[in-house]
């Protein structure tokens, strides 16, 4: 039996166990009968805190799922996912210039899209040697991480005490304060990818054999790049501006894909899959309370990712020697 | 004309020359090696004939059309080529290396056709893989891999087919191996072959033709089916040598002079 398959159906029930208890679960679990009847506040609960939250994080995970492997398999390494190489980076310092500027949360959106765009540009350009290469890429970007948020605490102590304290909210990736706006927002855009990207996601797989053999096979390498560097930058600017920066998802979904179907490749529906069910489960965990009060989502991936990434980058130091 | 031609080919990688005019025609359905010393150019002139090379100057022709005007795609089902240190993704399988091949016959979402199935079947059992398709690429020997490569270039199901040192990084035994697998492609299918080759006795043994270069020129071309001269490798190498004659085939075996 194909393992793939079976790998994709286990994180599809996963999944959907997940959203089951995301909508009618938890402490206190909503009463449904109620709900369905009508009832007020059981059926705002269910209609305008549960359904938009768990559509937001369903289509957020699963954007940056696609967004990660994508990366990773384009580049050629498992580090370069967008929340470690700088785009997330420049996403969340666009969008709290943006806020800043503009005193308006709406600002947000376009700050995180042209702050995505251009630390892609940049890190990108100066990774740039003959082709993106692996070990300047990771070190761009992440000094570039670095600049980005010291820029951002600089710019947060400068401006006015509430403008700081919303923008500080911002910046902590979470699904509480979703509504029906940004989940729809979210779910047109992880769609959207979903669909650009699997058109890629051939081309992108080739691009792992270098880009002899990629031309060879009659793709264009430098289009290919373009195009999902593209995407997969809007992807995540996107999520940022709706939901904050959730860190690691992007970076963890390719990787337990890849492990979970036992082969190499974006393995692009696998990753969406991973990646919206780590968000789910984030979330979930959200709502939990610990010690008399809630973490954030992000607070709960990044607990996850970062021992992750340790041993990772562990392998790949064993696999050098 | 159909095949490959080359005319008044310059190149130059980094600033530097590394072809000086190259006129060359690849004629359909036989075996050429070129042969030449490090840095002749015999790599670049390979790579200029798989589209990777843009020329300076000159140009390359695919059955009269300029190379680099013919769409990729219909390009990528004329002409395959393997370079010389190809990536492999870790963990990959045999079957899924060599279906890789179809790209140029797979629809936008890369699904894959009966005849799609077909031809990756064709071609690992061609290269005698089908006991090892579920392998993992990374795991088989180096004559092994070297072999599923060909595998990904016969999926591919090109008329053109160009190797740059397919012997590479193999012992002599595989050396023989991957070129007798080669020759027995072409007798059997009549793809064409151009091969950068090393070692002149196994150019000698399994071409059709030699091409020999030399700083960025050509030196000699055989005709098909004629033997190497010591005078020609000798304009090659600035080495004294002597040909033999091979035991049972028609060609020659090149040995320096003691």
């Amino acid at each position: 039996m194909n393992r793939a398959l079976i790998s994709t159906a286990v994180a599809a029930a996963t999944l959907i166990a997940l959203m089951v208890w995301r909508l009618i679960g938890g402490d206190p679990a909503p009463d449904l009968a109620a709900a369905f009847a009508g009832i007020e506040p059981e059926r705002a609960i269910l209609l305008h805190f549960r359904g938009p939250r768990l559509i937001l994080a369903l289509a957020t995970g699963a954007a940056l799922g696609m967004a990660g492997t994508v990366l990773q398999v384009m580049l050629r390494n498992p580090l370069a996912s967008p929340d470690i190489i700088g785009f997330g980076a420049g996403a969340s310092t666009g969008a709290a210039v943006g806020i800043v500027i503009f005193g308006d949360i709406a600002a947000a959106m376009p700050g995180a899209l042209a702050g995505g765009a251009l630390a892609a540009l940049l890190v990108m350009s100066l990774a740039w040697r003959d082709g993106v290469s692996p070990l300047a890429l990771i070190l761009v970007g992440v000094s570039l991480t670095l600049i980005l948020t010291t820029a951002t605490d600089i710019l947060l102590s400068l401006s006015p005490g509430v403008l700081a304290t919303e923008t500080t909210r911002f910046l902590t990736g979470s699904f509480a304060s979703a509504d029906w706006r940004t989940a729809g927002i979210m779910s047109v855009t992880a769609l959207i990818g979903a669909g650009v990207l699997a058109a890629y996601a051939v081309a992108v797989d080739r691009l792992e054999h270098g880009d002899d053999v990629a031309i060879t096979l009659g793709l264009e390498p430098n289009r290919v790049r373009l195009a999902v560097t593209a995407c997969a930058t809007g992807l995540v600017a996107i999520s940022v501006a709706v939901a904050g920066p959730v860190p690691f998802i992007a970076f963890l979904a390719g990787p337990i894909a890849r492990l979970a179907a036992g082969r190499p490749g974006t393995v692009l529906g696998l990753a969406a899959l991973v990646g919206a069910t780590l968000a789910l489960g984030a979330d979930a965990l959200a709502g939990l309370p610990v010690a008399g009060t809630r973490l954030p989502a992000g607070i709960y991936t990044a607990l996850i990712g970062a021992p992750a990434m340790l041993a990772l980058l562990l392998r790949l130091e064993v696999d050098r020697k | 004309m159909t095949g490959l031609e080359a005319s008044g080919l310059r190149v130059e990688l980094a600033g530097r020359a590394v072809l000086h005019g190259i006129d060359l025609a690849i004629a359909d359905g036989g075996v050429t090696a070129i042969i030449g010393p490090n840095g002749c150019g015999k790599s670049t002139l390979l790579r200029t004939f798989a589209r990777i090379v843009r020329p300076t100057e000159g140009g390359v022709t695919l059955d009269g059309r300029d190379l680099w005007d013919i769409d990729a795609r219909t390009r990528a089902r004329r002409l395959g080529f393997l370079p010389q240190a190809p990536q492999t993704p870790e963990g990959i399988r045999v079957r899924a290396l060599v279906t890789r091949g179809r790209t140029p016959h797979q629809g936008r979402f890369g699904l894959l056709s009966k005849a799609d199935h077909a031809a990756v079947d064709r071609a690992i059992e061609r290269v005698g893989l089908t006991a090892f398709e579920h392998r993992r690429v990374d795991r088989l020997s180096g004559g092994q891999r070297q072999r599923a490569w060909i595998a990904l270039a016969l999926a591919q199901e090109t008329s053109i087919l160009l190797l740059d040192e397919p012997t590479t990084y193999l012992d002599p035994p595989h050396q023989v191996d991957v070129l007798r697998l080669v020759r027995r492609l072409n007798r059997e299918t009549g793809i064409t072959v151009v091969m950068v080759l090393h070692d002149i006795t196994l150019a000698s043994l399994y071409a059709d033709r030699v091409i020999g270069m030399r700083d960025g020129r050509l030196a000699f071309a055989t005709e098909p089916g004629e033997r190497l001269a010591p005078d020609q490798i000798e304009t090659l190498f600035d080495m004294q040598v002597h040909a033999l004659d091979h035991p049972t085939a028609d060609r020659s075996i090149i040995v320096p002079r003691d």
